[in-house]
């Protein structure tokens, strides 16, 4: 028998354009930016026959921690209206936030970066403005970090590379759990030498 | 709805206040044992779709009452206070649940003061009810649907004074979500962390039951669940102490405790978990409310019931690995099969969880 | 406060209004005088109808239209259909104020999603029954909602003049004076978080779903009504090859309920298709399959049942019991 993961671990696809939508919005951090070149690509040839008008696909990007590729996303050959490079993921999402607050039930939101970014967004789209996540495809790019909240002092660090890692908050150390919460974006680090204090495995890289 | 003419409900005989953490003064009366809702009706035990319609039981038994009270209750009520103290979001509910939180009030209290007459009352004029809770000295009245007139939201309110844990569900879109809860008594899972989960995703961590389709199979029945049929199944795990608040937020903190059951401390130190849960469909909100009641006995306590001595052993002994690591005491397991297999003398016993 | 499994609760008609020429309106109070459940939002029950024989002749669904939260009476209305399976000819010509009839708890197949921020009602006809409750919760939660319903004049629009004197933005459309609700018009603009729901005949529905995704909407998003009113079964005959006996089964008991009648206790546990306590091996006859434990295999294959939901469609099974 294999061992099956557990069923709360998200599985991200890659982005593909819908043609349902009617409105696609793309958002997109440091190397992110070639997940949403290319879907830029594949919506402007329009594949089933969708090919939708420049006005109808808007970009938000962000370096994030980088590399910062806006240029390469602004040489893709397309002009948008609205301003759509930021500073940060804050700067962002307050600015995707005000831009869904004025669109309709026919936008597909695209999310490309970090997963701690892509799941920053989600709650921007899905908790301030009530898109649902039926409407949303996300693409994790960059290195397999993951945002893990400690369940003992519910600090957050945005970017755990290894399983087993010294919480920032507590100090404790923590075992890395593939339990997700896609409400708080989170996966789960529960103190490892509980049982056992003080014996504490060597760290191991997380690879997905 | 119609009244039961004789009350088959035990009249609780409630104890002063025990301890759930530090000295650890709880225990169980011999009464209290033979009420145990001992969870084993075979030698062995595997996951299933283990659902019965909730609609009373045996006199006294702790399937009687729709939930029941029993001798731990001040305690009980007073460990769930020193939880909420030191960490108030043990009880949280999602500002769309406000409909099922009354519904709950009512469910709770309409069920307590005909369960329990001699302890709670509710009378009702309208919207203005007054509730009385002579156990915990409480005599509040309130403008049911106005949470302003309450010192609390109406969920916090009532749960603070049941035993036992409850999560709220609200449905859509064919699926049940953890909406809300007032979680401080929990076997290792965090509300905290699960809220707003679908239900597959709070059971993600649970080994075997997704592939043998149980989930699928249990949450299509749930969605059916209707006003006034509510279900019941059982569920166990152990915990060393008669620790209650074995959450995952403290889990630093108690889980040295498993660590510390040796061949001469197992009998007292070793318990076994049952959680009786039961499942409503409630009326003005759609939503469902799951009832978590929890129930601790040492194994020395259990062991005054040989039968159900010779089948915890048996139970224990032949659990799937997986199993009991996920349950959290594949460790200690060996100690307590060694322990229980003292009072097994392998004769057969009669199917069926009660104590002959 | 556990009381035996009620399988229906006894109500007494205390109002009957002929709201339009086709329509009327029942007003239930429960037998003893004791409150009914409150109810959500969108709910029905199964009123049982009983020929003058006591022999059940009709099951339909109904919504509720009164206010959820007032568990004195119920109301439902009953549009009058010629052509239909009789039961609402049942309830137009054989049921009088004072009469008896069961009916189940209320059951919700159509609840509004709690999380949408707006919500677009899209009604035709009888239709509108179930938003009269949605509206008054609606109301009552302050969130925002537009009604649309459409009426033919010949049968009347029932409740109109109530919702127009308490709905200022509900909108009618007359479609005898040409008017028409048009769904692309009306969705077109919502905002992101909008739900909608119709109910009314299928081309109604299927406009609407139809305009939804023509404009990108998601499917979670768009909502109908679909009554799936337990039918009144078929009475058949159970054959217990192993204790040789021979028990009917009426229409309106499970195989289970039936065997339980005649003091045989087969083992079960949920009662509802989902634990496999009940499952029972078929020697002879086919299988109308309701549970969700068997696989479709089994189920195809018609060895095995679940007798606490399945029917048999032949007149005979032969169980190994
Ligand atoms: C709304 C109702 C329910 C809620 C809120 C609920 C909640 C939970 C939670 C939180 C866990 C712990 C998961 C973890 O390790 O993090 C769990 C475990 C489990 N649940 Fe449920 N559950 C519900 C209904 C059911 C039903 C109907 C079944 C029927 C089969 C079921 C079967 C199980 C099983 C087998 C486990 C593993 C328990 C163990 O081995 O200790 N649950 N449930
Ligand atoms: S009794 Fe559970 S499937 Fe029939």
């Amino acid at each position: 028998m294999s061992i099956p993961g557990i069923k709360s671990k998200p599985v991200y696809t890659g982005l593909t354009p819908d043609p349902g939508g009617c409105q696609h919005v793309l958002a997109g951090e440091g190397p992110g930016a070639e997940a949403l070149l290319r879907l830029r690509r594949e919506l402007a040839e329009g594949n089933d026959g969708m090919a939708p008008e420049a006005s109808a696909v808007a970009l938000f990007y962000t370096a994030g921690a980088g590399p910062d590729q806006g240029e390469e996303l602004a040489e893709g050959g397309r002009d948008f209206p609205q301003p759509w490079r930021f500073p940060d993921t804050e700067g962002l999402c307050s600015a995707l936030g005000d831009y869904l607050a004025d669109s309709g039930m026919g936008v597909r939101l695209y999310v490309a970066g970090s997963e701690a970014f892509l799941w920053r967004v989600v709650a921007t789209a899905r908790d301030g403005v009530g898109i649902s996540e039926a409407a949303i495809q996300m693409e994790r790019c960059g290195p397999p970090a993951r945002p893990v909240c400690c369940i003992h002092c519910k600090t957050t660090d945005p970017a755990v590379s290894t399983t087993v890692y010294q919480c920032p908050g507590c100090g404790l150390n923590l075992f890395v759990r593939d339990h997700f919460s896609r409400r708080l974006g989170v996966y789960q680090g529960v103190c490892v030498d509980a049982e056992a204090p003080g014996d504490v495995p060597e760290p191991e890289e997380l690879d997905s | 709805m119609t009244m039961q003419a004789e009350s088959t409900v035990a009249e609780p005989r409630v104890k002063p206040v025990e301890t759930f953490r530090d000295d650890f003064t709880y225990s169980n009366s011999p009464e209290a044992i033979r009420r145990f809702p001992f969870p084993f009706p075979e030698d062995s035990y595997m996951y299933s779709v283990n659902i019965e319609p909730h609609n009373g039981g045996p006199p006294g038994s702790a399937y009687a009452p729709a939930f029941d009270i029993d001798e731990h209750y001040l305690s009980e009520i007073e460990e769930r206070r020193k939880v909420l103290e030191e960490d108030p979001s043990r009880c949280t509910v999602l500002p769309h649940m406000m409909t099922a939180q009354w519904d709950t009030l009512e469910l709770l209290m309409e069920s307590l003061s005909t369960d329990y007459p001699q302890h709670f009352s509710l009378t009702r004029e309208g919207d203005r009810w007054t509730w009385e809770n002579r156990l915990l000295g409480i005599h509040d009245t309130f403008t049911f649907g106005d949470p302003e007139t309450l010192p609390m939201e109406p969920f916090e309110y009532i749960t603070r004074q049941v035993q036992g844990d409850f999560t709220l569900h609200d449905q859509r879109d064919d699926m049940l979500y953890m909406d809300g809860g007032m979680l401080t008594c929990q076997a290792d899972w965090s509300l905290q962390f699960d809220l707003g989960m679908n239900f597959y995703e709070w059971h993600g961590p649970v080994p075997r039951a997704h592939e043998m389709g149980v989930f699928d199979r249990a949450l299509k029945y749930l969605l059916n669940l209707q006003v006034g049929h509510p279900v019941r199944r059982l569920n166990w795990t152990m915990t060393v102490n008669p620790r209650m608040d074995t959450s995952p937020e403290n889990y630093h903190k108690w889980g040295i405790d498993r660590a510390t059951v040796t061949p001469e401390n197992v009998g007292d130190k070793a318990h076994l978990r049952v959680e009786l849960q039961a499942l409503y469909r409630l009326p003005r909100s759609n939503a469902v409310l799951f009832s978590i009641r929890c129930y601790l006995i040492s194994v020395n306590e259990l062991a005054t019931i040989p039968k159900w001595a010779k089948r915890f052993h048996r139970v224990l002994k032949t659990l799937p690995d997986d199993l009991a690591d996920y349950k959290g005491f594949i460790d200690y397991r060996p100690i307590v099969v060694e322990y229980l297999s003292q009072f097994d003398d392998g004769e057969e016993l009669a199917y069926g969880a009660a104590p002959e | 406060m556990i009381t035996s499994q009620q399988p229906s609760i006894p109500v007494r008609v205390t109002g009957i209004d002929q709201v339009t020429p086709s329509v009327k309106t029942f007003t239930l109070e429960h037998t003893e005088g004791i409150p009914l459940p409150c109810f959500s939002g969108g709910s029905h029950v199964v009123v049982t109808m009983k020929d003058a024989q006591g022999q059940v002749c009709h099951r339909n669904p109904y919504s509720l239209t009164s206010p959820p939260d007032d568990g004195r009476c119920y109301r439902i209305s009953v549009r009058r259909d010629d052509a239909g399976r009789g039961g609402s000819l049942f309830m137009h010509e054989r049921v009088g104020e004072g009469d008896f009839l069961d009916i189940s708890a209320p059951v919700n197949l159509f609840p509004l999603n709690v999380l949408a921020r707006r919500h677009v009602l899209i009604a035709s006809g009888i239709g509108i029954t179930p938003f009269l409750a949605q509206m008054h919760e609606l109301r009552q939660r302050g969130v925002p909602y537009e009604l649309h319903y459409q009426f033919r004049d010949d049968d009347g629009a029932p409740y109109r003049d109530a919702i127009a004197a308490r709905e200022p933005t509900a909108s009618f459309y007359e479609s005898d004076q040409g008017e028409y609700l048009d769904p692309l018009a009306i969705l077109r603009d919502q905002p992101l978080g909008t739900h909608v729901y119709v109910c009314g005949p299928a081309g109604l529905i299927n406009d609407v779903s139809a305009a939804a995704t023509k404009l990108g909407w998601p499917p979670r998003h768009v909502h109908s009504e679909a009554f799936t009113a337990p039918p009144v079964g078929e009475p058949f005959t159970v054959v217990c090859h192993r204790s040789e006996r021979e028990i009917e089964v009426p229409g309106t008991a499970s195989v289970l309920e039936a065997l339980e009648g005649a003091g045989l206790e087969p083992a079960c546990s949920c009662r509802g298709g989902a634990c496999g306590e009940c499952e029972t091996r078929v020697l002879e006859g086919d299988i109308e399959h309701h549970d969700h434990f068997l696989s479709d295999d089994v189920k195809a294959a018609n060895s095995r049942m679940m007798i606490c939901v399945s029917r048999a469609r032949t007149s005979r099974v032969v169980l190994d019991l």
